[in-house]
């Protein structure tokens, strides 16, 4: 474990990159969107309208990532918005992810755009020198062959590497190790550091903690006096700890959720039954896909005024049924909403996975879901022959609701992009 | 083809019905496509020779490129077709002269 080299590889403005790159290369187009301040937009018409990805000279503009489209055309009014194209971006990543494995086989996937890349034993194969050299060499050989940039942050573990990679950008390589932690990492502000963000910098600040150096060099029981675990935690990072593994448990999902974001303020309850309905069908296809059954169903909800709620309730039996996750979710749902308060975003959101095993009959179900389960089935067998749209509820037929409602592009949906539901804006390991 | 677009070698991107030949080591090459001319009209185009190959991968896109020489009457020109080879679409990416 000690003679371990770590590489974080990071794509620069990935979807900005991305889609600058295809036009440049497929079809061939003379404004590289890199070089204009240009960001990826959301749809504004179907109230999606934030800032996904933004290119370096937009950053100039003070535009962040998650802002809504039309305060970044207030800062730039010559701004370059382009539509999302996430069959692209999948396809980017594979590429991408299968490059990194070409340098060696053990490669941890953490997002769409990131990944770690790990070298066992080859320090002393090679020494440091020559695993910096190899950085260069995979950063120029991205660049090059897949037409994008790249970031990579060098170190001996995982932390290190991730902060590493994003000391400046684009198109670096960076070494962090533990020897140049103190020169390179305790000068930079705490809200740098990993798992710090606008919360826990704000109560750092308070206690007079502003650096990262700061931070490692705090009082230990102060800290664990105002932060609890957390403190312990991000000072231990602070002084270069590595994360532990629990944080890259992708493999067994620990929850399926879809949201969406309602075209129009959901006021009426069967408004709201119905995106219901489409984002359980989504999620029941999702846990039927991955052979497993859950045991929680949770709704939240965001309103109009941006404020959020939540509430789960436990099954008596695990299922994978959609009639009877939908059941359970209109359940929680009343009990949610005020049944005034108009809905912006809602999302079901299920948990306590267990792998498909028989169900356990009880003396309350009255529903007979057990025969729905073979119904869920072979619905998912025809819209798999012959596409998803091909078998609908009859609710459906009319109206605007798409019946599956909820993640990425219906083309796409291949579990590449683990936990990124995009079109609610957030990176959420799901 | 006196129709064709020739504005100083910008992409055209024109989508083209192609047939063709696979040999047994599964190299591609193009040998005869129509397409729709500016007016509307189908215009069927002879590759006389492919005068140079490549392949690219850019943003996982993987695409085989050809230029390739064609008569246009008694002119001989050059053009740069395209081979999507996920979705198997050929397109003439741009008109060389």
């Amino acid at each position: 474990m000690a003679d371990r080299t770590i590489f974080h590889v990071d794509v620069n403005s990935a979807f900005l990159s991305w889609s600058a790159s295809y036009r440049v290369n497929i079809l061939g187009e003379q404004t590289d969107l890199r070089l204009l301040p240009s960001i990826v937009g959301g749809d504004q018409e179907k109230r999606h309208g934030i800032v996904l990805a933004k290119s370096t000279p937009a950053k100039r503009y003070g535009i962040q990532t998650g802002e809504a489209i039309v305060t970044a055309r207030q800062k730039c009014p010559d701004l370059v918005v382009v539509p999302p194209d996430y069959g692209l971006y999948v396809n980017a990543s594979r590429a991408f992810i299968s490059k990194l494995k070409k340098y060696s086989d053990h490669v941890i996937q953490y997002s769409i755009d990131e990944a770690w890349v790990i070298f066992d034993g080859f320090e002393s194969l090679y020494g440091k020198g020559q695993m910096v050299k190899l950085a260069y060499d995979l950063k120029d050989e991205i660049k090059e062959e897949l037409g994008f940039t790249v970031n990579i942050g060098i170190s001996n573990n995982f932390l290190l590497s991730k902060m590493a990679g994003d000391f400046s950008k684009p198109d670096k390589v960076h070494t962090l190790f533990p020897e140049e932690i103190k020169e390179k990492m305790w000068p930079l502000p705490v809200s740098e550091l990993f798992f710090v963000g606008r919360a826990t910098t704000k109560k750092l600040y308070a206690l007079g903690i502003k650096t990262i150096g700061e931070l490692a060099n705090a009082d230990e029981a102060m800290l664990r006096a105002h932060l609890k675990s957390m403190g312990e935690v991000i000072q231990g990072y602070a002084r270069g700890e590595d994360l532990q593994s629990y944080m890259f448990t992708h493999d067994a999902n620990k929850g399926y959720g879809n949201s969406l974001t309602a075209p129009q303020d959901i006021v009426t309850r069967e408004y709201a039954g119905h995106l219901l309905l489409s984002l359980c069908e989504t999620v029941g296809a999702r846990l039927r896909t991955d052979s497993v059954k859950i045991g929680v169903v949770a709704v939240h909800i965001t309103t109009n005024e941006f404020a959020r709620a939540s509430r789960q309730m436990q099954l008596l039996t695990a299922t994978d049924v959609t009639e009877e996750i939908y059941v359970a979710a209109c359940q929680v749902f009343d009990k949610l909403w005020d049944g005034r308060t108009p809905i912006r975003q809602i999302g079901v959101s299920t948990s306590k996975v267990q792998s498909d095993s028989g169900r356990q009959y009880n003396l309350f179900d009255m529903q007979r879901y057990d025969k729905l389960e073979q119904l869920n089935k072979t619905v998912d067998a025809i819209r798999g022959r012959f596409g998803e749209d091909s078998l609908m509820r009859a609710s459906f037929l009319k109206g605007n609701v798409s019946h599956m409602s909820g993640g990425l592009d219906k083309e796409r949906r291949s579990g590449v992009t683990i936990g990124i539901d995009v079109e609610h804006e957030n990176a959420r390991i799901i | 083809m006196e129709n064709a677009q020739v504005t100083q070698m910008r992409p055209v991107n024109i989508p083209v019905q192609m047939v063709a030949a696979t040999d047994r080591d599964g190299r591609v090459t193009p040998i005869w496509f129509r397409f729709e001319a500016q007016d509307h009209h189908i215009e069927k185009v002879v590759v006389e020779k492919v005068v140079s190959r490549d392949e690219s991968h850019s943003v996982g896109v993987r695409e085989k490129r050809f230029i390739c020489m064609v008569m246009d009457g008694e002119v001989s020109r050059l053009l740069e077709l395209r081979y999507h080879v996920e979705n198997q679409k050929w397109r003439i990416f741009q008109f060389l002269s």
